[in-house]
């Protein structure tokens, strides 16, 4: 069992980029790394000169790095701008997120991402027998449609177990918007708040989170209480998505919680506590609201 | 030129009535379970209206297409399938879906059928059109709400299957098919449920002389007395970033394209869909009467004036949402 670190969901500064990524490659405890940006074209611009050097480093420090594409490619434009990155750089492997990729690309280098809908046996057969051997299963799937998937086919399932959730994407930036621009006209605002932008109601609870084009949870994924189960089922990668605190305190706390230093209940008692005002949620897993947390 | 076909909404018999009567050149409607992307309850047929829709329907040279636009439940693929079968063997003219596995089901049973790729796939770039046109036959697509009307022309340049965007009604502001937001609020999602921001979640409190709309455990906006109370779909609320308060993601607004004929017609689609199977007759019968006229006339040559539909919009408000940069 591994756990992966999911692609940068959020807009940060080169200088905080290349911090992370050095911290990710010497310091984190994971064997895979997604790298690339599935939110917004844009952004895409203007970190993929650091690109390479990234991808040496994490490669030197033993790492698998996996290209992870645009969740919604809107324009030939961003997918030429997707294959060149695919096609000049040394990937382990790719993760497709839009099907616009599909043609292009081999298939026996590739995983499906959580953006694309499996949701049932059919759908995955479809894509095992295009030659695709890994699947990263959609943020909102159950239980019981998750058991479905592995009673099917037995393959490299992976799934997220931590950080906050990708709920939707658009063609309109409310990150832009919400500043008073458009998505032509953004200035990069996004880059402005490094964990998204936090909406609430009008009673003052949290809402969701607005990244870009990208509308998130204002929860955070915690299945650290759920991953035996899932582990059991024939799961073999789980992903934790970065966030900008904490990262390596969450992963040392995954990592350890299944070398059985501490019992789940425990792991998820330190997590709580490294996360005070972090509200946890495992909701989709028991096919119920995804906001909420079930303590099972 | 193939003239602009206006493909209506039904969600009930006697609304596919009417807008058939009202001139529709096609009408889309879902059977009676989550297999379609409106499943409410009261709405949608069962398979003995159904077969008197289509009836009725090609009685009057009118096409009928179903709708099984959901993603199949992994432990009940048959439901979808038998909906499929069932929709081919009444009459059909087309069946639109969204689900890869149950494209490849109808493909493989049902070679000759119509597949028209739902809204719910999300296909917005040539190759994507084109994975499913060469793996399913797909022949017509129903474009995602996330493409400027040059875009779609640059689109239609470049494939060799017919397209159909949205015209009225109802719209999301994200892409379809791709978002979980209504199943984190309430559990119940478009893509497994057939619903977003359901009705069985919905409350309206009275607090203070405000009026307070809830969806599950959120609260989507806050009206005062003068204010007209829209229903709470949970991306078209008033919510709070920092110290502003404003409608972040949508406006309670309605997409509709009448003002901007020539440029649709320019970008080459072949058919305009008006949303609204939720609806009532009356919404049905006076949109399609509206376009009907609209559409006619613009081939005609003759001036456009449009009856105001202002009324049956959200919020009584307009827009031409993705299909100009300025909405981004």
């Amino acid at each position: 069992m591994t756990i992966t670190l999911g692609p940068l969901l959020f807009n940060w500064s080169d200088e905080k980029f290349l911090d992370f990524y050095s911290m990710v490659a010497n310091e984190l405890e994971v064997s895979e790394v997604y790298i690339g940006e599935v939110v917004c074209s844009k952004r895409l611009q203007l970190y993929s000169k650091h690109l390479d050097g990234v991808i040496e480093t994490l490669k030197r420090c033993g790492k698998n790095v996996i290209f992870s594409s645009l969740s919604l490619i809107n324009s030939e434009a961003e997918k030429k701008q997707q294959l060149k990155i695919i096609s000049n750089h040394d990937f382990d492997a790719i993760e497709l997120n839009d099907l616009s990729l599909m043609q292009f690309v081999n298939k026996e280098h590739c995983r499906i991402g959580p953006y694309i809908n499996i949701y049932n046996p059919s759908a995955l057969n479809f894509f095992i027998n295009k030659g695709f051997n890994g699947f990263t299963l959609p943020i909102e799937l159950s239980e019981a449609t998750i058991l479905e998937l592995l009673r099917a086919k037995k393959t490299n399932f992976e799934i997220q177990v931590f950080g906050k959730m990708p709920l939707a994407i658009s063609a309109r930036c409310y990150h832009a918007r919400s500043y008073g621009l458009t998505k032509d006209s953004c200035e990069f605002i996004c880059i402005k708040d490094r964990g998204g932008l936090l909406s609430k109601t009008l009673d003052g609870e949290k809402y969701l989170i607005i990244n870009g084009t990208q509308t998130m949870s204002s929860t955070c994924l915690n299945m650290i209480r759920e991953i035996d189960i899932l582990y059991n089922l024939g799961f073999s990668r789980f992903r934790v998505s970065p966030q900008s605190e904490n990262i390596l305190q969450v992963v040392k706390i995954f990592n350890e919680s299944q070398q059985n230093k501490f019992d789940k209940s425990e792991a998820y008692e330190k997590l709580t506590r490294l996360m005070p005002n972090e509200n946890f949620s495992n909701g989709f897993f028991y096919g119920q609201e995804g906001h909420k947390y079930f303590y099972t | 030129m193939e003239k602009l076909e206006i493909v209506c909404p039904a969600g009930t018999l006697s609304a596919a009535i009417v807008a058939i009567d009202e001139g529709a050149d096609c009408i889309y409607f879902g059977f009676n379970d989550e297999t379609n992307a409106r499943n409410f309850p009261g709405l949608n047929f069962s398979r003995e209206e159904a077969a008197e829709a289509i009836l009725y329907a090609h009685s009057k040279n009118c096409k009928a297409m179903i709708a099984i636009n959901t993603y199949m439940n992994a432990s009940s693929e048959n439901k979808w399938f038998q909906a499929v079968d069932d929709a081919i063997i009444l009459g059909a003219d087309a069946v639109i879906l969204a689900d890869i596995g149950l494209l490849a089901y109808a493909r493989d049973r049902h070679p000759k059928a119509k597949l028209h790729l739902s809204v719910q796939a999300s296909a917005s770039t040539i190759s994507n059109i084109n994975f499913f046109v060469e793996e399913f036959g797909v022949r017509r697509v129903v474009l995602p709400r996330v493409l400027t009307l040059g875009q779609i022309r640059d689109l239609n340049n470049s494939i060799s299957v017919e397209t159909e965007i949205f015209a009225f009604g109802g719209m999301c502001p994200m892409a379809e098919g791709r978002c979980y937001l209504s199943s984190y609020i309430t559990g119940k999602s478009p893509n497994s449920h057939g619903v977003c921001s359901p009705a069985s979640h919905v409350k309206y409190l009275d607090e203070k002389g405000e009026l307070v709309s809830r969806l599950g455990d959120f609260t989507i906006n806050k009206f005062d007395k003068n204010e007209l109370a829209g229903y709470p779909t949970l991306c078209k609320g008033r919510f709070r970033i920092n110290d502003d308060v404003d409608y972040f993601f949508e406006d309670p607004v309605s997409l509709n394209v009448l003002e901007n004929l020539t440029e649709v017609v320019n970008s080459g689609v072949s058919a305009l869909k008006i949303e609204g199977r939720q609806r009532g007759k009356a919404y049905v019968k006076e949109v399609v009467r509206t376009f009907r006229k609209a559409i006619d006339d613009f081939y005609n040559n003759l001036p456009h004036q449009h009856a105001n539909l202002t009324h049956l919009c959200e919020g009584g408000k307009v827009t031409t949402g993705a299909y100009y940069r300025k909405w981004r």
